[in-house]
């Protein structure tokens, strides 16, 4: 699911933001998209599952959610003009087909400060049947 | 009087004591044997219905209604989440004559295929139950009514076992 999120974004134009195949982890406790503005990470999935549907079988029907983040910092002081357009391709991304079977598909973003960085981070959640 | 605890039938999900029904093709009315029956997925849940009808009537010497009971109505309904294989069959267009696998709930339905079930009530062993009991007869599949919506995007119906004929109580 992280491929086809990162093969969504390369198709958008970005402006000065590039995309990194990297995951977004801590470099001496600086989380890499703090280190390098206006650049893109994607997290790896991560899943849970609850039961949706009780029967009397010996497994019940369950929604499983794979929740993806999204990182992306950029100077809070002088922000890039495609800024909101970038969010709102960024959003896009959870009605993607190539993700297929999903039957809901959520998307919240979230904006905190670091220091003069705007920290902008989207979490796309897909729910399936298993 | 020696207490007696109560001995409750509780059913539950992959346990000993789980629920279960199987149908089969019946061959007539008092064929409640069966040799290849398929067993029910997926159960939501299931209730026995055993409905007498009461005949009512006035004496002059009594100051109440006199009653009695005449003839049941019996059916079992449930609601299941359909599984393929399970509801359609393995062959699509079986006829009465084919297997229960081959018809599935649709066919059992379509065909009007006289089936017998097997319900299985209480595993024996749990509680005070020495022997497995099961309600058993004989019906017809009536009542398919399956749905799905956006937010619930499995499959479910209601499925009813229209009796004909009594119940049959056994222990095993």
């Amino acid at each position: 699911m992280r491929t086809e999120i990162l093969d969504y974004i390369n198709t958008l134009s970005l402006g000065g933001f590039l995309l990194s195949q990297e995951i977004p982890f801590e470099d001496n406790g600086d989380p890499l998209y703090l280190k390098n503005l206006k650049k893109i990470y994607v997290g790896i999935p991560e899943y849970s599952t609850e039961p949706l549907i009780r029967t009397f079988s010996s497994q019940d029907i369950n929604s499983e959610t794979t929740t993806i983040r999204v990182f992306f910092a950029a100077d809070a002081k002088s922000l890039p003009t495609n800024y909101e357009t970038l969010v709102t391709d960024l959003k896009a991304a959870k009605d993607i087909d190539t993700i297929a079977n999903i039957y809901r598909r959520e998307v919240s973003v979230e904006t905190t400060f670091e220091a003069d960085a705007l920290v902008t981070q989207l979490e796309m959640r897909f729910t399936n049947i298993t | 009087m020696a207490y007696t605890s109560p001995s409750y039938i509780s059913p539950g999900p992959g346990s000993s004591n789980q629920i279960t029904l199987s149908l089969d093709v019946a061959s007539d009315t008092s064929d409640i044997t069966q040799s290849a029956a398929i067993s029910i997925a997926g159960l939501q849940d299931i209730t026995v219905n055993a409905s007498n009808d009461v005949f009512t009537w006035s004496q002059l010497d009594s100051t109440a209604k006199k009653q009695v009971a005449t003839t049941a109505t019996n059916s079992i309904s449930m609601n299941l989440v359909v599984d393929d294989a399970l509801f359609f069959g393995t062959a699509l267009s079986a006829a009465a004559t084919g297997t229960a696998a081959e018809q599935g709930l649709m066919g059992f339905s379509r065909n009007k295929t006289l089936i017998n079930f097997i319900l299985k009530f209480v595993e024996g062993g749990s509680n005070q139950a020495t022997a497995d009991r099961y309600i058993k007869g004989v019906g017809y599949i009536t009542g398919l009514a399956p749905t799905v919506s956006a937010d619930s995007p499995v499959w479910v119906t209601p499925v009813t076992i229209t009796v004909s004929g009594e119940y049959t109580v056994a222990a095993t």
